[in-house]
């Protein structure tokens, strides 16, 4: 009788948990696809409103966090056995007759009223079913989670925008560039010192810091990035260039050396000067120095070399360089020795002659440093050009054209000497055609203001009686006066302008492309600070 | 089998009996059936009723017709401010004893098995004070000496809430000994007409005596083994907790209104009754929906509202039916 009332009971309660809980699964599944959606439209929208296509492995988080959403869910709503039984006891309107026999059956209370409400709550079942339990199915929570999972599912089939292709054309385009200009400008600067014999070159190019800084140029898919790194080199590159100027020497020399070749002694020495090849030259006044069985010839040869020097002196225009120094007091050692040897009746002390020595050594040495210098700077200059046309493609984008301001390709530029009319094409997409001045020779550049052309005319009759002028000639800016204050205002606006960290670095490198061009005859427009 | 059967006829006695009670008494009392009702499952339980009502309403002629109902004693006592404990209780009085003087003691018209208490509160508090023991312990100290009182014992109450004067508020110890206050509404036309049928007409209805003091005391004690879920239990603790306002979970009209709450004697005045009514209505537990219908009667009277409350008119029974819903 007892197990009679009982057994329907519990079964009737298990039942309809199992019931109960299935219909929480339900629930609980729909919440989570519904979650799944609604995070994964969230994950995606910030893709699709950048124009980017989606990503598919951001989905696989909202799913993660769907399937907690659902065993969360599921564990905090499920029903335990007491919260079943009323549940059922309210949804069957038993009035907890169910909730009070479950009671009697967990505590097994068997006593008469107990198996009195048993039996009543038994017959209270009977026409109940547990089956009638099953939730309704959350339709409109289904219906929304589909909806939003269409639109999940169709922004994962919308494709990059315009734009984002471009930009991700552009970054593999500058990525591949920067990489191929990286490794040109390594194999140069490492070929540039391989290239150079000459001890003295290799030291003077041998900066660790240029070398850190090439080091440190890393390919990137940044064009600015790579194009403010390429622009560093360069301005260090431009630096060591204007360190390393030869030009105040060279000129010195170059006006010397006219004197020079006049004399029948001095006219190795002199048209090795001329030609500028500076270690010959060092070569032939290391084999004027006067040796201790030198006669009377050789000191002949030398005063007469001073007075060479001492004639270059008055038709020279002011030059301060470090070889007219030296020529200056060699000129000095040797008219001093020359008027001792007159004193004392053609005999010369040694230590004059050993003074003379030194001298000339020291002249020497200095045409050498000259030619390595000069060497140097050839090599610099090699390299920056290297540097230029790595600067140059990096500023090309892919599908445009020409960089406003952005110059030929050397080898494509005027040849020196053929100015070009300022304003014959300012601004604009084509800023004027100019040469690419790294591939100029330092010598070829004049210390004189304006456009100048260097021209070698011939005074006079005869071989001894040859001049060099230097006359203006040319066209454009005049290179006089107010015009240079003014210049060299522009000149400082312009580095300004380009030291400035806020301006791209493409427009940086059209605008200095633009200004040495207008000016490239000038010579006055190399920018040598900082650039 | 056959002492679940003699269980089954027990729980179907009580209902019988309690039917054939309600048939009875409303032979002569006109409406008031929820009234009626409340009454008789107090008498079940063995508890107090405090009917309030204007006069005129039947309280009086409610408590006489129970009183014949049953075949019990029944005694009246009006209360009026000159009443005196002794009156109601007793007292020890000098008599002759086999040629001697002794004291004996001369019992009140406490002593009987219905009192009707008319017009409770306009006796004194002392006097009203005198009923206290008899109605809680349901025994009589006079003298020293302590007389217990025959069962089933219960006191019907009346009073009339509207007049003020010559009137003493029941103590709240008082109040709270009382099983049920019941209000008795005015009736409505139908009614009033049958009232005047039965009333002024020669052919007054005859009340027969149902049933017995024992046969009382055995539907007390089968209504005692009705059992109770814990979840029902917890229910109804929660609802007498929640008429105190500094607990958790009071609302708000608890929290602002009410100065004390119920005390634990109002929950086992509930669940007693609710036990009875789960009888009465064919089932063999209880269910909330008792507990809810016996939570008014059984939990207004035990409620005191503070000063706000009083001011603004609220009413006891309002915030029970709040608590309950």
């Amino acid at each position: 009788m007892e197990s009679e009332s009982r057994q329907p009971i519990v079964e009737f309660t298990q039942q309809g948990r199992a019931q109960l809980n299935a219909g929480e699964k339900l629930r609980a599944l729909m919440w989570a696809l519904f979650a799944f959606t609604v995070l994964a439209l969230l994950a995606e929208l910030p893709f699709v409103l950048r124009g980017h296509r989606v990503a598919r492995p951001i989905l696989w988080l909202p799913l993660a966090l769907a399937i907690g959403v659902a065993i969360v869910a599921y564990l905090r709503f499920r029903f335990s056995h007491p919260r079943a039984v009323s549940h059922m006891d309210r949804f069957f309107g038993l009035k907890e007759g169910l909730v009070t026999a479950d009671e009697h059956i967990r505590n097994e209370r068997m006593e008469e009223i107990h198996q009195l409400q048993l039996r009543h709550t038994k017959r209270a079942l009977e026409p109940h079913r547990p089956a009638s339990l099953r939730p309704a199915f959350p339709r409109k929570l289904f219906l929304s989670s589909l909806l939003l999972l269409m639109g999940t599912v169709g922004l994962l089939w919308v494709d990059d925008s315009l734009a984002v292709k471009e930009a991700r054309a552009e970054a593999a385009s500058a990525l591949e560039i920067s990489e191929a200009v990286e490794e040109e400008l390594e194999q140069a600067f490492e070929e540039m010192l391989a290239m150079e014999q000459d001890e003295n070159v290799v030291e003077l190019l041998e900066d660790p810091s240029l070398k850190r800084l090439i080091e440190a140029l890393e390919a990137g898919n940044d064009r600015k990035a790579v194009m403010r790194k390429l622009s560093e080199i360069d301005r260090h590159l431009a630096k060591m260039q204007s360190e390393l100027d030869t030009r105040a020497d060279e000129n010195y020399l170059m006006e010397l050396a006219a004197q020079l070749s006049e004399g029948r002694e001095t006219a190795a020495l002199g048209n090795a000067l001329s030609k500028r090849d500076y270690k010959k030259a060092a070569e032939e006044l290391n084999h004027m120095q006067l040796s201790d069985q030198a006669g009377e010839g050789e000191r002949k040869a030398l005063e007469k070399m001073a007075a060479q020097i001492n004639e270059a002196e008055k038709s020279m225009s002011s030059n301060s360089s470090q070889s007219r120094q030296n020529a200056q007091q060699m000129s000095e050692q040797i008219q001093k020795m020359a008027q001792e040897c007159k004193q004392n009746g053609g005999q010369c002390s040694s230590e004059s002659r050993s003074a003379v020595n030194q001298s000339m050594s020291k002249n020497s040495s200095s045409m050498q440093q000259l030619a390595a210098r000069k060497q140097a700077q050839s090599a610099l200059a090699q390299l920056r050009q290297q540097l230029q046309q790595g600067q140059n493609q990096m500023a090309q984008k892919p599908g445009q054209g020409q960089q406003p301001g952005q110059g030929q390709q050397p080898g494509q530029g005027q040849q020196p000497g053929q100015g070009q009319q300022p304003g014959d094409q300012p601004g604009g997409q084509q800023a004027g055609q100019g040469v690419d001045r790294s591939r100029r020779a330092p010598g070829e550049e004049s210390a004189s203001e304006g456009n100048l052309e260097h021209l070698r005319g011939q005074l006079g009759e005869g071989e001894s009686e040859r001049r060099v002028e230097d006359a203006s000639s040319g066209t454009g800016v005049a290179s006089s006066g107010g015009n240079g204050e003014m210049s060299l205002e522009f000149q400082q606006q312009m580095e300004d302008f380009v030291r400035r960290e806020d301006i791209p670095e493409e427009m940086k490198h059209g605008v200095k492309s633009y200004f040495e061009r207008i000016h490239e005859n000038s010579g006055e427009w190399r920018v040598t600070r900082g650039e | 089998m056959e002492q679940t059967e003699s269980m089954e006829q027990a729980v179907e006695r009580f209902s019988e009996r309690f039917k054939l009670m309600q048939q009875e008494v409303g032979r002569f009392i006109v409406g008031q059936e929820q009234i009626v009702e409340q009454v008789l499952m107090a008498v079940i339980a063995g508890g107090h009723v405090l009917l309030e009502g204007v006069p005129g309403l039947g309280k009086t002629a409610l408590v006489h017709t129970l009183s014949e109902v049953m075949a019990l004693d029944f005694k009246r006592i009006q209360f009026t401010p000159d009443l005196l404990p002794a009156d109601i209780l007793g007292t020890n009085i000098l008599v002759d004893h086999e040629g001697g003087k002794r004291f004996e003691f001369q019992r009140g018209p406490i002593f009987t098995h219905i009192l009707l208490a008319d017009e409770i509160n306009r006796a004194t508090p002392k006097t009203q004070s005198a009923l206290l023991e008899t109605m809680q312990e349901k025994t009589v100290t006079v003298g020293g000496h302590c007389h217990r009182l025959e069962r089933p014992y219960f006191v019907l109450a009346t009073q009339n809430p509207i007049e003020m004067d010559g009137t003493y508020p029941l103590p709240e110890a008082q109040l709270d000994r009382f099983f049920f206050k019941l209000s008795v509404e005015l009736p409505n036309h139908a009614e009033m007409n049958l009232i005047l049928d039965r009333t002024t007409g020669l052919n007054r209805p005859e009340i027969k005596k149902v049933i017995s003091g024992p046969e009382i005391l055995e539907m007390e004690r089968t209504a005692a083994q009705v059992p109770v879920a814990q979840d029902v239990r917890d229910y109804l603790v929660k609802m007498v907790l929640a008429t105190h306002p500094d607990n958790e979970n009071a609302p708000h009209n608890v929290a602002r209104y009410v100065r004390y709450g119920a005390s634990p004697r109002a929950a086992q005045t509930l669940i007693s009754a609710a036990r009875i009514r789960a009888l009465t209505q064919g089932r063999y537990h209880v269910a909330k929906e008792d507990v809810n219908a016996v939570a008014v009667p059984g939990l207004c009277h035990r409620v005191l509202l503070n000063f706000e409350g009083e001011a603004e008119g609220i009413s006891t029974a309002d915030i029970v039916r709040g608590l309950a819903e």
